[in-house]
């Protein structure tokens, strides 16, 4: 159990490639934390680093206090799960998980004790004499998982654990790491290419991208208030859509014209939008859930409604995902049940402009502030 | 011009007779070996050769084992030159190997390019040169003279065959044994080298054989006869009154039986060996 903390930490390789840049953190004792950006974004660079594999070009890493910037990957009290498992394949089961206990001469009884501790916890009793070459993907994932465990380390740190298993297992596995989380109450620093993953596990949530921290936070305000287009358009599925719009003032009341469209901004955004922006050309953000095609909707809202060209329609089961046209930009709506429309179509939608979000067209910012 | 276009079915019958064609242009020098070697020294030079010997006789091999040059003896020379050399050579190729690969250098290229020079260097290049090394250290007519010397060959290539396979490891395996309470060393130890068994069978296979084959260095280093290996005791069926030609392939025949013993047991690490490293994964 240990606080983590990282402080303006950068990372340049030979050749001027910066992978990490200015990156400051605080994982705070008992946390998930998740690392979550596209891949190059320099999160693995950034648990590699935390996990010592790494050299940091400059900047400082505490764990629980302790500077660790010269203290080797061994001596950090840490445990790693990699993407590929990593599992020594000439070992048993068994082996693979006691190896670090025995490295770290523990007695013989004390390591059995722990490793069928660990072993009962993930189900891999039976599993224990075998070699890892006789396990499916997700016993593998379990061994790994063991591995660290027995340790009982200060930090666990994951490295995109999941990314190898099939859809069902992921899903499964992502319940089962959240559980061990609660179990072990230990801190969890998770990487990620996957924003459900960061949304379903992760108390707080850091996105990254080219080397930067673009924000960090809790599922719910990371999802809610984006600090700018990139967060907004990483995180959730299907993504965010974005519309190019400009500001009007009228007798008070803020609008956003699109095309021919003129949908009213809500007092209550208004009031946190900056008066600057009130002429201005901006983009607005709005997620696919929050377009409504239900009819009691759309007469309750009039003003809020525009008329969209279907482009493609995708069938989930219980909901669907239906592409439009509007104004000459691509926009996807949630809808729950069957459309009866057909593509080519045009389909009255109306936006739940509560929900609206606004950015800045150049610097691509969030301009509501809360 | 009319192109002719092959069928899958004949495609593979074309290949298959010019792979059996390739076989038999290389394996019958040892089929003739073998057979000459069960024939009279009479029917070996018959005006008609005979492809199956007429009446076999086992003599040329019953004669290596007793009398003055006796096979046994320079068997062992061989072997403990062979095995001499092949230590040598894993012992200083594994952690060159191992080093040329995780370590980035910016001199790695050009040591790569310095053990292919040495590769090419003919041996006659470098006999005299050795000759005086040797016979200052005051090792020359030992069996550390040739073993170093084959050393000298098989090392430059085993430490490139080892490199590409240690490339093809997963480096997660050493973050993950460094993580777990291992230094780098013991990471090798423990963990990197266990793993890597089918190509260390293969290099040391290789450097045993090299040395096994070699004839120049064994014959200018070693001067008592006695101490000589198999390749060079070829020449004792060469007399001032003719050659007993059916000894000489009986000879040869036990030569390479060793080798092809090698091939046959460990042809499946070799195979892994060669080709493991050549496609990352």
């Amino acid at each position: 159990m240990a606080s983590v903390v990282l402080k303006n930490i950068n990372k340049v390789y030979s050749g001027g490639n910066t992978v990490v840049k200015d990156c400051s953190i605080e994982i705070a004792d008992k946390e998930f934390l998740v690392l979550v950006g596209p891949s190059g974004c320099g999160k693995s660079t950034t648990l590699r680093m935390i996990a010592g594999l790494e050299e940091i070009t400059s900047g400082e890493i505490y764990i629980d206090d302790k500077l660790v910037n010269d203290v080797q990957p061994k001596d950090r009290d840490i445990a790693m799960v990699f993407q590929n498992y990593a599992l020594y394949p000439h070992m048993t089961v068994y082996e693979n998980m006691a190896f670090a206990l025995k490295i770290r001469k523990m007695p013989k009884n004390e390591i059995d004790d722990r490793v069928r501790a660990a072993a009962t916890i993930l189900g891999i009793e039976d599993l224990l004499e075998r070699k890892p070459k006789a396990l499916s993907g997700g016993q593998r994932q379990r061994v790994a998982l063991g591995r660290a465990m027995v340790r009982q380390p200060k930090v666990f740190l994951m490295d995109e654990p999941l990314s190898n298993l099939d859809a069902k297992l992921r899903v499964h596995m992502r319940t089962e790491l959240t559980k061990l989380h609660k179990k072990m109450q230990t801190t969890f620093i998770y990487v990620t290419h996957d924003q459900t993953e960061a949304l379903t596990m992760g108390s707080r949530i850091v996105v990254m991208k080219e080397g930067v921290v673009h924000q960090v936070g809790s599922p719910q305000i990371i999802y809610d208030q984006p600090v700018n287009m990139f967060v907004a358009s990483f995180i959730g599925s299907p993504q965010m859509n974005f519309i190019n719009g400009q500001f009007i003032l009228e007798n008070d009341q803020l609008y956003v014209c699109i095309g021919n469209y003129k949908l009213p901004v809500p007092h209550g955004i208004k009031k946190k939008i900056d008066a600057a922006y009130f002429t201005k050309a901006v983009v607005m953000g709005i997620r696919p859930e929050n377009i409504y095609d239900q009819l009691v909707v759309l007469e309750s809202f009039p003003e809020h409604c525009v008329e969209a060209k279907i482009d493609v329609i995708e069938h989930m089961g219980s909901e669907c995902y239906c592409y439009m046209l509007f104004n000459g930009q691509q926009l996807i709506g949630k809808f729950n049940g069957q459309i009866n429309d057909k593509i080519g179509d045009s389909m009255k939608i109306g936006f739940n402009m509560n929900k609206v979000h606004f950015f800045d067209q150049e610097t691509q910012e969030r301009i509501i502030v809360e | 011009m009319k192109t002719l276009v092959l069928r899958t079915k004949e495609k593979n019958y074309m290949l298959s007779f010019i792979a059996i064609v390739i076989g038999v242009i290389f394996l019958f020098p040892l089929y003739w070996i073998v057979v000459s070697s069960l024939k009279t020294n009479v029917e070996i030079f018959a005006s008609i050769p005979t492809l199956i010997p007429h009446n076999i006789t086992f003599s040329a091999y019953t004669d290596q084992l007793t009398g003055p040059n006796n096979i046994l003896n320079s068997f062992g020379n061989s072997l403990l030159i062979a095995t001499l050399s092949m230590v040598l050579s894993i012992i200083l190729a594994v952690p060159a190997a191992y080093g040329l690969a995780r370590f980035p250098m910016r001199t790695t290229k050009i040591f790569i390019m310095i053990f292919l020079v040495t590769q090419m260097l003919p041996v006659t290049l470098i006999l005299t040169p050795m000759f005086l090394i040797y016979k200052n250290l005051g090792i020359l007519d030992t069996y550390l003279a040739p073993a170093l010397s084959d050393a000298t060959i098989s090392i430059p290539f085993v430490i490139l065959i080892l490199r590409t396979y240690f490339l093809s490891l997963p480096k997660e395996l050493e973050d993950s044994a460094k993580i777990d309470g291992c230094s780098t060393f013991m990471a090798f130890i423990k963990i990197m080298l266990p793993i890597s068994y089918p190509g260390l069978v293969m290099a040391a296979a290789f450097s045993f054989l090299f040395a096994w084959g070699d004839l120049a260095y064994a014959l200018t280093f070693i001067s008592t006869p006695e101490s000589r290996p198999m390749t060079a005791g070829i020449y004792n069926f060469m007399g001032k009154y003719g050659t007993e030609w059916n000894k000489i392939m009986a000879y040869g025949t036990l030569l390479v039986l060793p080798v092809v013993a090698i091939f046959v047991v460990l042809q499946k690490y070799i195979v892994a060996g060669l080709t493991n490293g050549a496609v990352k994964e």
